[in-house]
């Protein structure tokens, strides 16, 4: 019964811990969180790797690299929740988050010093927001959100961790917070469309027999022009009057 | 035993793709614009210079045609972020994402045909290694003894500044973006035309990403670029030789080592500069930022 | 695309979202593939999509082909499984190990549908599971390795530590020591199926150990266009690779699934598909030995089409005693030969290889 919860928050807790490294090295020595979590993405690949190939490796594996899986162990195992559907505890936690965030972004006094502190740091100082906190506050939080959804993944649809674990999820959630235009709900939303590109790539492979690269050139392109057209949604247009 | 020489002649070589891609890639970045597309533009690059050279048998026209096809794929990210002020992070995964299905796609007829063979240059190693070492020194000059290259970072450290002092930014930015993607068109032709010899999808397999490390790793120096491909590239190639000469490693943890270097260096270099105010760089001051005059 | 295609295509899709296929009797079979890799990568997929094309070339109008390419192992590929399903696929081919669990999960949920899984060891009643003898095939290059190898060293490019590569090592070291008592064998894991850059790495670190003939159990070229620099030689893999015949490439180890999954197909459209494992051969066809060139000498050349023709015939098996675990113990007494089950979970090399597996 606990167990299952208890992962959630190991796994939360994990994605805090692994988020508070960039974190720290910024508050402490001002090193570019970019740059460091993005090392730290090749870091923890390694790391998962290893436990594929070396401690977590299924001893009933024949000697293939990857845990055992989980889905095996009701307990431990995060199942469908309505038969067909593929939703897990993920989809109810993802929509929990969308709120809470949505709450924290919009309603909480937090929320509007992180709103301040992106827009104008240094008026945001002014008034009383320690930088240092936010960053740690902030980058632990979303390694929070990162490593639950991980463990969902790992729990339910993957099953197991293996060397390969990961393919690209992390990037394209980077690509989904900008399509979403940083905004709770619009990150929803734009989830759900890249998803649509994912799933839509495979149908058209199905129906139309379009090979997999013609799906990548055109979520590609796609997203070059959702990209490209946010200017029009934040500066407006004006025809310069010469004199 | 293992021979230092013949490991470091292997390295030489090995190291190239990378050396090229992460030189541009130190261009692109000291003018401030961080590209995350160098994998999508060193594959483009990979694919244009195999078709080219298998079209004219000369892989030197490869070379130049990879340059050209990777600088022009890289003005979809300088139109997107110097124009349409995207965000260069998302902007530099989407090319990523373009490049890599474009030269897939394109790729199809050109499966399974081999290579124009090369004429080795000097140490029997290839021309374009040396052309690679020798772009090291010229870049150095270029960023720390040139005025084109003052200006360059002036942009990257400032562009308000730059732009105050009557600089054309956009201009600045989008050269240095071209020259990012022709770099790293080139180190992907180098691996299509001189290493596997032959065209297949996804054959970059992760090397642009590396380079984006080697960038961070050299405190964004040329200098600092060469002895970051050779540490990453040495890594790899040392752990092949002590595997092959019949010696256990623990290949993750040495393949990790490379990245929490980066990470430390990183974190050095940053305090120098924090707690010192002396000396010591870090990342360019405006690096990642985009820019748009206010008048 | 012609006109029949795309109404087939609009028909599929009020079809989605029902978990059995309707009309099966008067429409075409449909089989569906899932493959880790793009078709193009002139290697793994490359092979399985021939197969899919040989399907279609025999049954013609009697079956309808797809596939989904580059999925990758792990959550996606459930997800692919369902889709494939859904459409109305009612043999479906997963062609890579780590899609073994997705396909248990699916076929559960579709127990209609005739799930195959290649090199996988889960079988339900829906899926059969089926892989290929390489070790046959690598037998053959370890004669012709142990008898073309100058400096007496032999190098191994191996992918992962896993059961089928550590046969193929130790079917090569063992068939090359047969013809060269002398030979030694190097072995690097690249922990990669595909990686151009670091295969030529590794092809280059065994060069330099004065290796000069190298077996590669990656798929990409490029040891090959090392060896060629250095001038050792190599065997193709997986696909051909005659585009480096005749040397470097002396010869290669072709995986050809066309006569597996014709049989297959045949038995879903005669009723008579029923789950089960298969692991055939160089006697079944689906390990085919590519062309021995001009640059082996032709009493070697005898000597390994012999060696290939009696693997075929069953008369000898490349496990066959007496042979020593690494550490000296015995392992088949003469005369013994391995059983399938001490294969399929082999992880152990055998006496006279230096190298040490990973843990």
């Amino acid at each position: 019964m606990w167990i299952f919860p208890a992962m959630v928050l190991a796994g939360a807790l994990g994605g805090w811990a692994w988020g508070m490294i960039p974190a720290m090295l910024r508050n402490w020595f001002g090193a570019s969180e970019i740059l460091v979590s993005l090392m730290l993405v090749y870091v923890a690949q390694k790391v998962a790797a290893w436990m594929a190939f070396g401690p977590m490796k299924n001893p009933e594996g024949f000697g293939f690299p990857g845990s055992r899986n989980l889905q095996q162990y009701p307990a431990a195992s995060n199942p469908e929740l309505i038969a067909g559907t593929g939703a897990h505890w993920g989809v109810v936690a993802a929509a929990l988050a969308v709120l809470a965030t949505w709450f924290l972004i919009s309603r909480h006094i937090r929320g509007f010093h992180i709103r301040a502190a992106g827009l104008a740091p240094r008026a945001a100082r002014f008034a009383g927001v320690r930088p240092e906190t936010l960053v740690a506050f902030c980058l632990g939080l979303s390694g929070a959100c990162a490593g639950m959804a991980g463990l969902f993944e790992v729990s339910g649809p993957a099953g197991q961790i293996t060397d390969s674990f990961g393919s690209g999820y992390g990037f394209t959630a980077i690509i989904v917070a900008f399509l979403g235009r940083l905004h709770p709900v619009g990150i929803l939303l734009a989830g759900l469309l890249l998803a649509l590109t994912y799933i839509g790539g495979e149908l058209a492979q199905l129906t139309l027999q379009l090979p997999a690269a013609t799906v990548q050139v055109f979520q590609g392109m796609l997203l070059f022009f959702l990209l490209g057209f946010d200017l029009l949604t934040r500066f407006r247009l004006q025809r310069r009057i010469t004199a | 035993m293992i021979d230092p020489l013949s490991v470091f002649l292997l390295l030489l070589s090995a190291s190239t793709p990378i050396v090229f891609a992460a030189l541009g890639e130190l261009v692109t970045e000291r003018a401030g614009v961080l590209n995350l597309g160098v994998e999508g533009m060193m594959i483009v690059g990979a694919l244009a210079g195999f078709a080219a050279a298998h079209a004219t048998g000369s892989p030197f026209i490869g070379f130049v045609v990879a340059a050209l096809a990777g600088a022009a794929v890289s003005m979809t990210f300088a139109m997107l972020t110097q124009f349409l002020l995207a965000n260069q992070v998302a902007s530099g995964l989407a090319l990523t994402l373009f490049g890599l299905g474009l030269a897939a796609l394109f790729g199809k007829p050109l499966e399974g045909i081999k290579a124009p063979a090369m004429v080795p240059g000097p140490l029997r190693i290839n021309w374009i290694v040396w052309l690679g070492i020798a772009m090291v020194p010229l870049i150095w000059w270029f960023l720390n003894r040139s005025r084109a290259g003052l200006i360059l970072r002036g942009v990257g450290e400032n562009h308000d500044a730059a732009h105050a002092l009557g600089y054309p930014v956009r201009i600045v930015r989008i050269t240095a973006i071209g020259f990012g993607g022709a770099m790293a068109g080139v180190g992907g032709a180098f691996l299509s035309i001189a290493i596997v010899l032959q065209w297949t999808e996804g054959m970059t397999a992760g090397a642009g990403w590396i380079a984006l490390a080697i960038v961070v790793f050299s405190n964004w120096t040329a200098l600092g670029v060469l002895a970051g491909a050779w540490l990453f590239g040495g890594v790899t190639v040392l752990q092949l030789r002590l595997q092959a000469a019949g010696v256990a490693v623990p290949v993750q943890f040495l393949s990790m080592a490379p990245y929490l270097a980066t990470i430390i260096v990183l974190v050095l270099i940053s305090a120098q500069q924090k707690y010192s105010r002396r000396s010591g760089r870090a990342a360019p001051g405006s690096l990642g930022q985009n820019f748009y005059a206010l008048r | 695309m012609n006109r029949r295609k795309l109404m087939a295509s609009l028909a599929v899709i009020p079809a989605i979202g029902l978990a059995t296929p309707v009309f099966a009797q008067e429409e075409p079979l449909k089989v569906g593939f899932i493959y880790v890799g793009p078709v193009g990568d002139g290697g793994w997929t490359y092979q399985h999509d021939l197969g899919r094309q040989a399907i279609e070339e025999e049954f013609g109008d009697r079956v309808e082909t797809t596939f989904i390419e580059s999925v990758p192992e792990g959550a996606d590929a459930e997800r692919a499984l369902s889709q494939l399903a859904l459409a109305g696929n009612e043999l479906i081919f997963a062609t890579s190990f780590g899609f073994m669990d997705p396909v248990i999960n699916v076929a559960a949920k579709f127990p209609d549908v005739k799930f195959e899984h290649a090199t996988g060891y889960k079988r339900a009643e829906n899926v059969a599971t089926y892989d290929a003898r390489f070790y046959e095939g690598r037998a053959v290059m370890g004669t012709i390795a142990g008898r073309m190898t100058e400096s007496n060293k032999i190098g191994y490019i191996g992918s992962f530590p896993i059961p089928e590569v550590i046969q193929g090592i130790n079917s090569s070291f063992i068939h090359a020591r047969k013809v060269n008592p002398d030979v030694e064998m190097k072995v690097v894991w690249a922990y990669s199926w595909f990686d151009p850059a670091k295969e030529a790495d590794a092809a280059s670190a065994l060069i330099a150990e004065g290796v000069d003939v190298i077996l590669q159990h990656t798929d990409s070229t490029a040891p090959l266009a090392k060896a060629q620099e250095a001038g050792a030689i190599g065997f193709g893999q997986a696909s051909d690779m005659s585009n480096f015949a005749p040397s470097p490439r002396v010869s290669s180890i072709i995986d050809n699934w066309a006569p597996y999954y014709i049989e297959r197909v045949g038995q879903v459209l005669d009723g008579t598909w029923e789950s089960k494992g298969t692991w055939a051969g160089i006697a079944g066809g689906e390990v085919e030995i590519g062309e021995i060139t001009e640059a082996v000498p032709a009493e070697v050349k005898e000597e390994a089409l012999a060696l290939k023709d009696s693997i075929a015939s069953g008369e000898y098996h490349p496990f066959t005693g007496p042979l020593n675990r690494q550490d000296g113990s015995e392992w088949l007494a003469e005369g013994q030969v391995a059983t399938d089950e001490e294969l399929s979970g082999m992880n152990f090399f055998v006496e006279g290889i230096t190298a040490k597996i990973p843990e």
